[in-house]
């Protein structure tokens, strides 16, 4: 039987993974991607809560915290050309 | 189907922020559909919108309103703060437009994204749900993250970039799962009802690592020792301008979420966090005076400092009293005045390419540019606490709001801590002045029109707050949050 | 037994196995085969497929990606309004217009900028 208990721990778990991924790698790709992590652990706890509440705010903050997750990683991403390549002038 | 009751909208409430995305828009459409000619005019057009989104703000002061179902709330707290973020963001613009068109950044994007990261900042101050909170925090940070390598071709400026969009992605982690944990231990995210529930939940883990989880993450916003480790290089790294705005109108905002959670989500632990808040305090104002003490570089001194300004603000913090609180609100003040006038005349006598920014290249600026070593001196003397400047009055408040509440020890270490800031001030002083020119050849130093005005108001602001605070005082104590 | 239930769709599974099995089988046997270079590349890409990975590619997919994660994102928010659209009324139409002619400046930037050309 799997109780809100075990999807807290799942959370616990990717949110560590998430973490210690920022803190040891040095690839930026790798550290964004565990970036996503620790942000996606927060949205399953929160869906977790709401299912278990019945209460709608948990979803809801689950959309917002998907749009800006989205915003954060197009603005990562943008970072990694710049910085593994010599900056030209011109163009974005 | 049976319609949906959609919460009452108080729209004059929000006026100053729809103003703020308005001339953000138009910032960004000019710069797509007009002619290069244009552009001259966007940082004039950035800063008018910031003063008439600043009027409106101001017109709002004794107005209290709860509205967007609760999300948003406008009190004096956050018209308080509001105008704070209206005159950095304005007097940012200000000095950004000599700089901007010397580096070639002189692009709609520029301000619009100042702008934006000012409307994240007012959502901040008037969040009362964790959903509005967050929302303003990232609205505010990925705009500052564009901010800080706004300048491509400067290696430093996109390493600054990188790191604080690493560190601001990863210190959101950590707030955004506090909140998820504090949603789980009560049920809601409105900072009353949590504030309700968590008279219940004393010793409850989950609310309790929630609280902790979101402590850390605000530390990081307002670079907290020891959650500081981005500020130095990304301060020094980030075009001047842009580090006179982060390191004053962001802190504000991360500040004025801080107060609002911990005053109105968390009153039940008031006994437990100012043990917590006090460490934080005296660990930042001791670590950033004590390395900004050894630099050589001004803008690095600057960003060391700017984290010892945030410990004496953390004193307010701790002190967890409605003086405290509009203490910490008036410092915040006076900071923003302070340090943008700082930074205008490191603008000014760093030159094109901010190439010559260490103490040596300010030896003989007394004679050299007398008038811009003056207000130089009258910023450093602000920053310092000296009397009869803003600094002074501001400090006084803050630490007499610790003294009240019988935290004698904190306002001992603080004011320790001022005066070992006071030498590494003064060197600047005594560079300008007693030193003669090594010879090395620097630019000419020529005050550009848009920054003399920024330096000419930010040194006024700084004499009258300073000699004449009592009437800002009393707005800021009627901005007080209930502890 | 409760496993009992799911014996319907291990079933399901076979059957679906075996079918995608021997059609790929009558294909590999029965099909004529004509194997020429372009046929055997990945069309409609534009990028050499086998090349070291290390190698640059055209910063113009970058935008592109970039492009679609900001938009497809957005359209999370006309989802539940839609399916709420008649219970939300005037109100919610007009504050998704409002939404919408937003994200359509940010188009509009885009597009102005050239960040869409692919030339």
């Amino acid at each position: 039987m799997i109780t809100v208990n075990h999807y807290i721990a799942l959370s616990a778990v990717l949110f560590v993974i998430g973490v210690v991924g920022v803190l040891t790698r040095r690839n930026i790709i790798i550290v964004m991607m565990s970036i996503e992590i620790m942000l996606n652990a927060a949205n399953l706890l929160l869906v977790t809560f709401a299912r278990q509440s019945g209460d709608m705010t948990g979803h809801v903050f689950v959309f917002m915290v998907m749009a800006v997750a989205a915003a954060e990683a197009a603005r990562g991403a943008c970072d990694h050309p710049r910085v593994v390549q010599e900056p030209r002038d011109g163009g974005y | 189907m049976t319609p949906i009751k959609i919460p009452s909208i108080a729209l004059d409430a929000i006026g100053p922020e729809m103003v703020l995305t308005a001339t953000a828009m138009v910032l960004l459409m000019i710069e797509v559909f007009a002619d290069k000619k244009g552009r001259d005019h966007l940082g004039y057009i950035a800063l008018g919108g910031s003063v008439l989104a600043g009027a409106l703000a101001y017109k709002l002061s004794g107005v209290s309103v709860t509205t967007f179902g609760g999300l948003y709330v406008v009190d004096n707290f956050s018209t308080f703060f509001k105008i704070i973020f209206m005159i950095s963001a304005g007097l940012t613009a200000l000095i950004s437009v000599k700089y901007a068109q010397d580096e070639g950044i002189n692009h709609g994007e520029y301000y619009a994204m100042i702008l934006f990261a000012t409307v994240g900042m007012c959502v901040m101050a008037s969040a009362r749900d964790l959903i509005t909170i967050f929302m303003g925090v990232e609205v505010m940070s990925i705009a500052l993250y564009v901010l800080a390598g706004m300048t491509r071709t400067r290696e430093v400026s996109n390493e600054a970039s990188l790191k604080y969009f690493i560190l601001g992605a990863f210190s959101s982690g950590f707030l955004l799962y506090g909140m998820a944990l504090v949603y789980g231990a009560t049920g809601t995210t409105q900072l009353q009802a949590i504030g309700k529930a968590a008279g219940l939940l004393t010793g409850n883990p989950m609310f309790i690592a929630g609280a902790v989880m979101m402590t850390i993450g605000f530390a990081f916003k307002v670079a907290a020792v020891p959650f500081h480790m981005w500020t130095p290089d990304v301060y020094q790294g980030s075009p001047a301008p842009v580090t006179a705005f982060m390191s004053t109108g962001p802190k504000a905002a991360a500040f004025a979420a801080f107060l609002r959670v911990f005053a109105e989500a968390f009153p039940a632990m008031k006994e437990d966090w100012w043990v917590i808040i006090w460490s934080l305090a005296v660990l930042t104002m001791t670590m950033g005076n004590v390395v900004a003490l050894v630099q050589n570089d001004v803008k690095r001194m600057l960003a060391y400092s700017s984290i010892a300004h945030a410990g004496y603000i953390l004193v307010g913090l701790a002190v967890a009293s409605p003086a405290g609180s509009s203490g910490a609100a008036f410092y915040l003040l006076v900071y923003a005045f302070m340090n943008i006038g700082a930074f205008a005349l490191l603008i000014v006598a760093a030159g094109k390419g901010e190439r010559t920014t260490t103490y040596q290249d300010f030896s003989g600026m007394g004679r050299r540019s007398p008038l811009t070593a003056l207000a130089l001196t009258i910023m450093v003397f602000s920053l310092a606490g000296i009397p009869p400047t803003a600094g002074f009055a501001g400090k006084f408040y803050l630490f007499m709001s610790a003294l009240e509440k019988g935290f004698v020890w904190l306002a001992v270490i603080a004011v320790i801590n001022s005066v070992v800031s006071v030498f590494y001030y003064l060197k600047l002083v005594v560079y300008m002045y007693m030193r003669d020119e090594d010879g090395e050849a620097r630019p000419e130093i020529s005050v550009a029109a848009p920054l003399a005005v920024a330096a000419v108001v930010t040194v006024c602001a700084v004499m009258w707050l300073g000699v004449m605070p009592a009437k800002y005082i009393d707005f800021a104590k009627s901005a007080f949050l209930p502890f | 037994m409760i496993l009992n239930q799911y014996i319907p769709v291990i079933l399901m599974m076979l059957v679906a196995a075996g079918v995608a099995v021997a059609v790929l089988g009558l294909a590999e046997f029965l099909g004529p085969k004509v194997v020429f270079r372009e046929k055997m590349e990945p069309f409609e890409c534009g990028e050499n497929p086998i090349v070291s990975p290390k190698q640059r590619f055209s910063v113009r997919f970058y935008l592109i990606a970039l492009m679609f994660i900001i938009f497809d994102i957005e359209a999370v928010f006309l989802f539940p309004w839609a399916v709420n659209f008649q219970a939300l009324g005037l109100f919610g139409f007009v504050e998704m217009m409002i939404f919408v002619f937003i994200l359509a400046l940010g188009l509009a930037y885009v597009w102005k900028k050239g960040a869409l050309e692919w030339e």
